[in-house]
């Protein structure tokens, strides 16, 4: 049965990758799992069928240990460079349900190999694992697969992203049948359980019942960056997708991660604007970058590779690829995002897209350096993301290209606690850097800093800020901002 | 303005991305009224893509 499970082959081929390299299993056998418990007692215990309640667990290492060194080492007898050896060798486990259908329970595996910094896992956190009073540490994002008795795909993509959000923001990490019956609570016409899936509404009410706002984006053409400048904080995102011939239904995925290489694999772009005549090819941004998103498909397996393709225009939207088949064929299916949804800490108010459209006007002054310099945009881009004060601040304590006094200034003065940092590079090299307050909204003007790192191109910037006159697109606290605030300790 | 230099400008290229002298404020602001009306409407049109519709909301994700 396990041979011919396809999460069971996903997972093998996972843990024999040379990046995972798992060589050795350790089973308990009489595993109380806190996930399934919960489960079986939301659900299973009230069937006629007698379900047991213990699960097996798998832990994984990335050495051969023999019977006798894991005795020695659970009767501490292991000399302490051993011990190290076996804890440094801790892959994860998985957890084996008793249910046929649905083997997969919590699962918590490391991750491949950054491979040169190319791979980002970023949502993922340190869990500490107890086995026989030993404790070990994987650096993961939890997975499972659905039951569809209390799970179903949506359900699971949102357990795994609580988990995240549990460790970033202080919030309730609530397992499958709280989630169901938190989606369920209102707008649902019949029972909760089996779970016959969510819609999107039910899937923002369980994030706003766990202490967290929703934002839901639908697709457009400059979704990669999107969803980059929300991973990059380690904010995981629910992805809701159309799979090709699969067209009853859509699917829901985890993302927590990314590959970005050294060169652009396409252009993004606003699929429509005011003039149809004008190809409306979006300013360059980080998610051109982009050659494939991880994430967590309860139908496939963790940390599963999604190959992007661009969009070119509103009918060829961005794509994936993945372990999908077209139904009945070998060929991988085409997967849709349809949206994209973001479980947010409260105070996250200003979204990506209001971040972006609040830098229009810099992005224009900046173009137009660029171009009279013969910059064009194939040479530039906007690297914008989601921070918190605390993380740019120890960025700031690193970085040599501010004065002393300028750096000094901006590690004593007080900051939003979130902000979306946009920093725009040619090539590699940084020229302007500017804050958007994310816990404002937008008509409050949210930009708030803003540094230059190039002489020559901050006063032909500030040259443009200075001659164009306040106006209904031209707020006079923007122009302030971008007048006085990098002068007011430089 | 600044006491310390960009390692990697430093290493990767002598001479400055931006040139004095190069370009000139005159040419900078010239046009500057029809390029801002465009940026305008760039932002209206980012800020429209992300509405989202009740339909988006009824999507069923059960697959």
């Amino acid at each position: 049965m396990v041979r011919d499970d396809r999460h069971a082959k996903y997972l093998y081929e996972y843990l024999t990758h040379p990046d995972v390299g798992a060589v050795s299993m350790v089973l308990e056998p009489d595993y109380v799992d806190r996930d399934y418990l919960d489960d079986y007692a939301a659900y299973y215990v009230s069937c006629f069928y007698p379900y047991d309640r213990f699960c097996k667990r798998l832990h994984f290492f990335k050495e051969a240990i023999s019977r006798q060194r894991f005795r020695k080492i659970i009767r501490g007898e292991a000399s302490p460079a051993s011990l190290e050896r076996f804890k440094k060798a801790y892959l994860g486990f998985i957890v084996v349900r008793p249910l046929p259908e649905a083997m997969i329970g919590r699962t918590q595996l490391k991750t491949y190999e950054d491979d040169g910094g190319r791979r980002q896992y970023t949502a993922i956190r340190k869990y500490e694992v107890h086995l026989v009073g030993i404790t070990l540490s994987v650096k993961s994002m939890a997975f499972q697969e659905q039951d569809r008795a209390v799970a179903a795909c949506a359900t699971v993509a949102l357990w795994s992203c609580f988990q995240q959000t549990a460790y970033l923001f202080g919030t309730a990490a609530p397992r499958p049948p709280v989630i169901t019956a938190d989606a369920t609570s209102s707008l649902y016409h019949r029972r909760a359980l089996p779970s016959n899936g969510l819609r999107v509404e039910q899937i923002c009410s369980a994030i706003r019942q766990n202490g967290l706002d929703p934002e839901v984006f639908p697709q457009q053409g400059i979704t990669p960056s999107l969803i980059y400048g929300y991973l990059r904080a380690g904010i995981p995102l629910l992805m809701i997708a159309d799979v090709e011939s699969y067209d009853e239904q859509s699917h829901a995925i985890a993302l927590n991660g990314y590959s970005m290489v050294d060169h652009r694999v396409g252009e993004e772009r606003l699929y429509s604007g005011p003039d149809p005549a004008i190809d409306y090819v979006a300013t360059p941004m980080r998610g051109m970058y982009i050659k494939e998103f991880y994430g967590h498909d309860d139908q496939i397996g963790p940390f599963s590779h999604l190959y992007v393709t661009m969009p070119t225009a509103k009918d060829r939207p961005f794509t994936m690829k993945g372990s999908w088949k077209i139904k009945g064929t070998d060929v991988d299916a085409t997967i849709t995002p349809r949206q994209i949804v973001a479980p947010l800490y409260r105070k996250i108010r200003l979204t990506f897209l209001e971040a972006r459209a609040a830098l229009a006007n810099i992005v224009l002054f900046a173009q137009r350096v660029l171009a009279l310099y013969g910059f064009d945009r194939n040479a530039w881009d906007w690297d914008i993301y989601l921070t918190t004060t605390n993380e740019y601040k120890e960025d700031l304590r690193k970085s040599s290209l501010l004065t002393h006094a300028r750096r000094d200034h901006l590690l004593l003065k007080s900051q939003p606690r979130f902000f979306w940092r946009c920093i725009l590079r040619v090539g590699a090299t940084q020229v302007m850097e500017v804050g958007v307050d994310a816990t404002e909204f937008t008509k409050s003007n949210p930009v708030f800093l803003v540094n230059h790192f190039d002489p020559v191109f901050e006063g032909l910037f500030t040259a443009q800020v200075s001659a164009t006159p306040i106006s209904e697109t031209f707020h006079p606290h923007l122009r302030n901002v971008l007048l006085r605030e990098h002068r007011a300790v430089s | 303005m600044h006491d310390t230099i960009p390692t990697s400008t430093a290493e990767t290229r002598p001479e400055p991305l931006f040139p004095a002298g190069k370009v000139t404020v005159e040419q900078i602001v010239a046009g500057l009224d029809v390029d801002l009306a465009s940026a305008a409407k760039n932002a209206e049109e980012i800020e429209q893509s992300g509405r989202v519709t009740p339909d988006d909301l009824r999507l069923h994700v059960s697959m």
